[in-house]
């Protein structure tokens, strides 16, 4: 009897792929495939901003909007909120895939571009610094390399000041470039024209034309045109300037490899982490491309670029370090060069020294940017690789407390995932929980956190 | 309304065209992922996106500000949707529409075709639910809002939105199936496609 009974319940008892369709008709598998393919791609977000040049109004037409019954007066009243318009405060930075703060150095990697504001996109491979950009207009600092300026000649708020070693250039709506390369300083005008002004001369340059500044040899002679105000409507053009100067302007391409590379400078022991060791010996590949970079492109920019597009080969480690033998010892940039080449290091040699570099070089620079990657790279060595969940607890809780958003979430998913770990069931469950109520992404880090949840009682996973 | 979307309609309404910028960068990703999932295959998703973006700028003055700027951005994105599904299902009955070809040009990679073919499938499967269950199921479960914003969006309560997920979910299940897209197929090409191909 006893035996039919246990058939009759075991029979009538649903199976787990029934449960598991009740729970969830769609599978979160097919769940996250379909979000996937459904979301827009890179290509057609961008597509579509690039099309929105296509369909903005000019600032005219905002004015106009609605007020063409008045006559003289409401042009003067429209005229006063025009000029009244700045006063509201600056615009937020651009907002592309490169995020700018103001005032901050940026680096530029090749195949990047960064948006500023509705007329001017800006690429190229530089160091760059945004101290304006707003419907005053936008003033940018080439502090290395060579960056491209694309200001479209129709949209609004093109008005544009690129400075360079003391060479500032005015843009009338146009293609151009500036260079800083081992402190000279070169202009090259691809479409349109632009207005340098150098050490209180000025002078204009045409499409196809380019210009140095000094200790660059002289070339065929200027095609100079006298500075004249341009009719525009742009909000910001210069006013007249003074007669031009003679100045170097060739209709070829800038010299930017002239004058000597600057001096090696030995790392400071003391700065240079012990963990790393000596910079290694560069493949003959990355040594030719290495040399190569010195005399065409900044070298330290292209480095920067490459880490922030998530470079982190050896390749990588080794020409940072050849960068830091030869930067100069009060070059500020030798600070970012060491956090990157840290966690590139820690990347394939992640062990208990390179750990508590990493942990070393973050305790003692506690405002830096670099802070986040260190720390996170520390989380993830002691974690992941050493299993030293003691150590990554403390990486996990500082991220927590400096990021937001999904980073935070991750930071809070480690944490819970270490405190579990360590037997801290608590302070566990308080962490899981948090990530994923923060909006962990899917995945397997979600995966493994919802499995831990799982695993302690009261820990709830937020539907 | 958050403090940048105010700043955003403020901007708009005295015709300032970095506000329309503003508005652009700030939604262009939302709007064209609610025209491509809502839509379905036989509406240009970027033609939508774009006429959002002009309406918006034009409509500005009709904006209240009571609820927050995508909401209002979504009403105006299911208006326009509507209108293009209307046109796009005549088209059809009248056997001028077909589903539009899947580009494999040189220009794009051989996995670009495959997800715009992917993503296709997902659209028809879409387009089989009804507009109730479609908007449900596209706003909480492929975008995860919450009942409550997604009532706000859709003017209901959200006990309603709760209900109708329900049975959207249940519909969206047998619509992916039909369209080959169930949980075997879709966790047997992940694996085969993670174990290289084998």
């Amino acid at each position: 009897m006893g035996r039919w009974s246990k058939w009759i319940v075991d029979s009538s008892r649903p199976t787990p792929v029934e449960v598991e369709s009740l729970q969830h008709p769609v599978a979160p598998e097919v769940l996250a495939e379909v979000r996937r393919v459904s979301a827009p791609t890179e290509d057609e977000v961008q597509r579509l901003l690039r099309a929105r040049r296509a369909v903005m109004p000019a600032p005219e037409a905002g004015w106009a909007w609605g007020r063409w019954a008045l006559a003289a007066t409401a042009c003067a009243a429209a005229a006063a909120v025009w000029v009244a318009l700045p006063a509201a405060g600056p615009d937020p930075l651009p907002y592309g895939a490169i995020e700018v703060a103001l005032a901050a150095p940026v680096a530029l990697g090749e195949a990047q571009v960064i948006e500023l504001g509705p007329s001017i996109d800006v690429s190229g491979a530089a160091q760059l610094r945004v101290d304006q950009a707003d419907s005053q207009g936008t003033r940018v600092a080439v502090l290395d390399g060579t960056a491209r300026f694309d200001v479209d000649p129709a949209g609004a708020y093109r008005a544009l000041v690129v400075s360079a070693g003391g060479v500032e250039v005015e843009v009338k709506g146009t293609v151009f470039d500036v260079g800083y390369v081992e402190g000279r300083v070169h202009v090259g005008v691809e479409r349109g024209r632009v207005e340098v002004r150098e050490g209180g001369r000025a002078f204009f340059l045409t499409a196809g034309e380019h210009w140095a500044s000094a200790e660059v040899a002289a070339a065929p002679t200027p095609s100079l045109e006298p500075s004249i105000p341009l009719a525009t409507t742009a909000p910001m053009d210069a006013a007249p300037l003074a007669a031009p100067a003679p100045s170097q302007v060739a209709a070829s391409a800038p010299p930017r490899s002239a004058g000597p590379a600057s001096a090696p400078v030995a790392v400071a022991p003391s700065e240079a982490p012990q963990a790393m060791g000596p910079a290694p010996e560069a493949p003959e590949g990355a040594s030719a491309s290495a040399t190569e970079s010195k005399n065409t492109l900044p070298v330290f920019s292209r480095l920067r670029a490459r880490y922030e597009g998530g470079d982190r080969t050896e390749a990588l480690g080794t020409e940072l370090g050849r960068w830091l033998e030869s930067a100069d010892a009060t070059d500020p940039r030798r600070q970012d060069a060491i956090a990157m080449r840290l966690v590139v290091v820690a990347h394939h040699r992640p062990n208990v020294e390179v750990a508590a570099s990493l942990w070393d070089y973050a305790e003692r620079r506690p405002g830096s940017i670099w802070q986040a990657d260190l720390l996170s790279e520390h989380a993830r060595v002691t974690h992941r690789e050493l299993r030293d969940c003691g150590s990554a607890v403390r990486s996990y809780a500082r991220l927590e407390a400096l990021s937001a958003g999904q980073d935070q979430a991750r930071a809070r998913a480690g944490l819970g995932l270490c405190l579990l770990e360590t037997g801290d069931r608590k302070g566990a469950t308080h962490a899981l929980e948090a990530a994923l109520g923060a909006g962990l992404p899917q995945g397997a880090l979600r995966h493994e956190v919802e499995a831990a949840c799982a695993s302690i009682r009261g820990c709830v996973i937020p539907r | 309304m958050r403090e940048e979307d105010a700043e955003i309609v403020e901007g708009l309404r005295r015709g300032d065209p970095w506000a329309f910028d503003r508005m652009y960068r700030r939604y262009a990703e939302p709007v064209l992922g609610w025209a491509i999932r809502l839509g379905g295959p036989y509406v240009d998703h970027e033609d939508i996106a774009q006429d959002v973006f002009t309406v918006a700028f034009r409509q500005i003055d009709r904006f209240r500000g009571e609820s927050a700027l995508s909401t209002w951005l979504y009403a105006i994105t299911r208006n326009l949707i509507s209108n293009a599904r209307r046109k796009a299902a005549f088209r059809k009955l009248i056997g001028l529409a077909n589903l539009p070809e899947v580009a494999s040009d040189a220009d794009s990679p051989e996995e670009e075709v495959a997800l715009y073919r992917r993503r296709q499938q997902v659209q028809l499967a879409l387009d089989r639910l009804s507009e109730r269950s479609r908007e449900v199921v596209v706003l909480m479960d492929l975008e995860g809002r919450t009942a409550t914003e997604v009532g706000e969006m859709l003017g209901v309560p959200p006990g309603t939105v709760y209900s109708r997920l329900h049975y959207a979910r249940k519909e969206f299940a047998k619509a992916l199936e039909r369209q080959g897209l169930g949980r075997a197929q879709v966790v047997g090409e992940v694996a085969h496609a993670t174990s290289g191909g084998r």
